[in-house]
Formats: structure tokens, C-alpha cells, sequence
């Protein structure tokens, strides 16, 4: 990612460079993963935010909680897939 | 006695602030990140080049760095102390969660002057 950055920035043919290597279906799939991951981080992050304030730290609270985690990030995942692809 | 000195800062509580608002701040600047590449489809160099020229952009992505290499840490530390345990792997456990630590804390360092020579370096 660093690597990739730092090429963008050097120069034109630079970003041209990273342009042209995002388009090949690996890459793409590999952005998505990262992505997807990251996201799920996200999700799962502001749920434990939300938590640290005692909002859904019941039983019932906690699972309902992880629920609503896994169908919000499947669905940014999903849109993200849209987005690159 | 609790020992620990691998930990980010002296004290349990420090280390979980710290992981809450490195938390906010990486948020922050994804979501924002996201939303410029979204909001710019066809995004060229000129652009993208003047977005990183701004001083704002730069020090909210020194801040990031700075943020994500705590962020690391602090997490880093945790799954480290949570799973390469004595029960896990006998005596030499503290061995190897020592190396484990300090090869994320040299690789975070790393990516940290990285991402500082490249925002600096335009």
C-alpha cells in the first residue's frame, strides 16, 4: 500500500503505473480483500466504541450486537465488490 | 508482582485509551480517504497529487501513522499476551512472544519513517 502510494505521488507515469497494475483482476481481488477485512474491523471496531459507553453489553445485548455487526459488514463488503469490480 | 514492560505505556488503562482514540482517528481518516475516492472517480495525478500537497492532509496523515503505529502496538501486545502463553508453549513462550513483538514493533517503525519520507518526500 505504502509502495503503491509512494509510486502515485512520485510522478505521472507513477500513477499511471499504479492505475494499470489496480486493473488486473488479482489486484482487484487482493484491494477487496484488504478492504473487506478492514471493513469488518471497522464495523466490529465501532460496535466495541459503543459498547465501551455500556450500550449492549448484556447477554442478549452482546449477541444481538455481533448480529447486527456481521450483516452491516457483509453488506459494505458487498458494496465495496461493487465498487471495485 | 505483574511484570510488564512490553506493553505501550506504563499503565493498563493508558494503553486502552490510547487503542480508543488511535481507533477514532484511523476512522476518521478511512472514512475520509473513502469518501475522496469515491467522490473522485476519474481521479488523476494532478489532483491527487494536490490533495497530499496540502500541509492539512499531510499532518492528518502523519497523524494516522502516528495512530495506526499505537493502534498496532497496543493490539499487537494484546493478541501476543493473549495466546503465546507458558499453557500455550511451555517455558519458551516469553522468547518467542519477545521476538513476535519486537519484529511488529521494527516493521511498524519501519512503515512509520516510510510513510513519513513519502509524505514528506513530495
Amino acid at each position: 500500500m505504502l509502495y503503491a502510494l509512494d509510486l502515485s505521488l512520485d510522478s505521472e507515469e507513477g500513477f499511471a503505473s499504479v492505475k494499470a497494475g489496480l486493473t488486473s483482476p488479482l489486484a482487484k481481488f487482493v484491494i477487496w480483500a484488504l478492504l473487506s477485512a478492514l471493513l469488518y474491523h471497522l464495523v466490529a471496531g465501532v460496535r466495541h466504541l459503543i459498547m465501551d459507553t455500556g450500550i449492549g453489553e448484556t447477554l442478549e445485548g452482546g449477541k444481538r450486537g455481533s448480529q447486527i455487526v456481521i450483516a452491516v459488514s457483509v453488506v459494505v463488503i458487498v458494496l465495496a465488490g461493487v465498487w471495485i469490480w | 508482582m505483574v511484570t510488564n514492560v512490553t506493553n505501550l505505556s506504563r499503565s493498563g488503562l493508558y494503553d486502552w485509551m490510547a487503542q480508543r482514540v488511535s481507533a477514532v482517528v484511523l476512522a476518521a481518516y478511512f472514512i475520509f480517504l473513502i469518501g475522496y475516492l469515491i467522490a473522485h472517480p476519474g481521479l488523476d495525478f494532478a489532483t491527487w497529487h494536490a490533495l497530499f500537497s496540502h500541509n492539512a492532509m499531510r499532518i492528518f496523515s502523519l497523524l494516522a501513522l502516528v495512530a495506526l503505529a499505537a493502534h498496532a502496538w497496543v493490539g499487537m501486545w494484546t493478541i501476543a499476551t493473549d495466546y503465546l502463553t507458558p499453557m500455550a508453549l511451555g517455558n519458551s513462550a516469553t522468547v518467542v512472544r519477545f521476538l513476535f513483538q519486537a519484529v511488529c514493533g521494527i516493521a511498524m517503525f519501519a512503515y512509520f519513517v516510510w510513510g513519513v519520507q513519502i509524505l514528506w518526500g513530495i
